[in-house]
């Protein structure tokens, strides 16, 4: 498994130039092993500023050192978030208006922005967000080779996969490998499987994260990507227009795209979707499944649960819900990480850890950013 | 495609439609607009700051009155800062403003010519009378 880019030189390229001047310089000035395990940026007006790492929530000091006590934090005014925005938007409110009143901007490098303050309603509908008040910068990261073990799990013969169900609670990584599998089925495996056209419904531009409309995540070479569009629509286009063999999309549950869904499935086209929800069984009665559900839509689903704290369980099962196999991956977050002390994060990292965490000897690290 | 067309149709941020404003033109306004996005790109600048630089660097060049000045300097204050449609109408709306201002330097390039015309006449008549 390896990351696409450095993680690292992702954030310094394509997240940092944004930020407010004395944040930017906390952030460079951060112990390296924090700066590549940022899952995100939290920038609140008058609040002290944050960041999301290693599933804690870290104070960024000012020196680039990180605290558990927000008092050795600085804060950050609302003209500066408001700044920020308009710098994101390219000094152009007007070409990311709808990313605004959705509440989030995608950047290059698929790094998403979340904003919130003052919606401005106009009947009914959000046509502008005013006096931001909270930025939150969530670092994306592509990890190619999350799904290797159990996307062969899904294929049905060498041209053909099964309708597939990808389910688990938020933030356990379902986007992270549908895109995963998005790209093996769109790229084939040599002498396995022969890669099959895909289109890809990226309603919220999570999956392939596109900047000026260009995919910024690798989904394959026989992917076509229909970004910021609602999946009823956007399964409609593509079936008029792109003749794929599979669709793919995140977070299916609508009521509205059941017909839609019913009618891809009915054109012989196969459909990989992500849900939220714990298992199978919890989403058999909610509506916009139930229906899906009762007409044995799904030949496959792929269930995400957390094990032991800090293992991920991936779990394959069939239509009727009989497990096929069960892959076990360890989280980023190291089991030994150790409490900050006086600014200073230790780490020792264990040698089995994913390649994108330290590896081999023990490394003790300063503060000092190298 | 002119300026409104690449915001408001084409939706493009303001830096990649001035540089696509400038392209395949060359008028004295498509090479402001291409410098506005090359000060923007090369010293990192907000496309106000950059079109405030742009005016300073041209006022040599060119010879338009203060008003018309005042006017460009509005448009770089407001551009990027609403809507598509806002964006819109407020081009639209400068761009009347502007059209006013010409006519008026017309008329009053036409008022200056027959005042000089007249001038001349009159010159030619005062050396007359001086010979005779």
């Amino acid at each position: 498994m390896h990351l696409k880019n450095s993680a690292i030189n992702r954030i310094i390229t394509d997240v940092i130039p944004f930020l407010p001047g004395k944040v930017k310089l906390a952030v460079l000035n951060l112990d390296k092993s924090i700066l590549q395990e940022i899952e995100e940026i939290r920038l609140r007006a008058g609040k002290p500023v944050m960041l999301s790492c290693f599933g804690k929530d870290l104070i960024l000091g000012e020196d680039g050192l990180v605290f558990t006590n927000a008092n050795n934090g600085f804060t950050v005014t609302m003209d500066e978030l408001s700044d920020m925005v308009f710098k994101i938007c390219e000094n152009s409110y007007y070409a990311y208006q709808d990313d605004i009143n959705k509440g989030f901007i995608t950047i290059r490098g698929g790094h998403r922005i979340g904003l919130v303050g003052t919606p401005v309603v106009e009947n009914g509908r959000i046509i502008n967000i005013r006096d931001i008040s909270s930025l939150n910068v969530r670092i994306a990261r592509e990890v190619i080779g999350f799904g290797d073990r159990i996307v062969k799990s899904i294929f049905k013969s060498s041209e053909d996969v099964y309708n597939t169900l990808i389910i688990s609670p938020p933030g356990m990584g379902k986007t992270t490998l549908l895109r995963d599998i998005i790209r093996t089925v769109s790229n084939g495996i040599e002498g396995i499987f022969n890669g099959l056209k895909v289109g890809v419904i990226d309603e919220r531009g999570e999956i392939a994260a596109c900047f000026r409309g260009i995919p910024q995540n690798d989904l394959g070479c026989r992917t076509d990507v229909i970004n910021g569009i609602s999946k009823k629509e956007g399964m409609e286009m593509l079936l008029r227009s792109m003749s794929p063999g599979v669709i793919a999309l995140d977070e299916l549950g609508n009521p509205d795209d059941v017909s839609t869904v019913l009618q891809v499935m009915n054109a012989g086209i196969r459909l990989i979707a992500t849900a939220h929800g714990y298992d199978v069984d919890g989403l058999k009665e909610r509506r916009g499944f139930s229906e899906l559900f009762n007409e044995h839509c799904f030949e496959r689903f792929i269930a995400i649960s957390v094990n032991n704290g800090f293992q991920y369980q991936i779990k394959v099962m069939d239509g009727e819900g009989n497990v096929l196999s069960v892959d076990c991956k360890d989280r980023r977050q190291p089991l030994n990480f150790r409490e900050l002390n006086d600014g200073r994060l230790y780490i020792f990292p264990k040698a089995h850890r994913e390649d994108r965490v330290h590896q081999g000897d023990t490394i003790i690290l300063d503060g000092s950013g190298k | 495609m002119d300026l409104e067309n690449e915001i408001h149709y084409m939706g493009r941020p303001l830096g990649q439609a001035l540089l696509q404003f400038s392209q395949n033109r060359d008028t004295p306004l498509s090479k402001f607009s291409r410098r506005v996005y090359e000060i923007s790109k090369d010293e990192e600048k907000g496309i106000d700051l950059a079109w405030q630089k742009c005016i300073d660097e041209f006022k040599n060049y060119w010879p338009i009155e203060h008003e018309e000045w005042a006017l460009l300097s509005q448009i770089g204050d407001v551009l990027g800062k609403t809507d598509r449609a806002s964006q819109s109408s407020f081009i639209k709306m400068m761009h009347g403003k502007f059209s006013l201002q010409e006519k008026k330097a017309e008329e009053d390039r036409t008022r200056k010519e027959k005042l000089y015309k007249n001038l001349g006449i009159l010159g030619g008549l005062a050396i007359v009378l001086v010979l005779i």
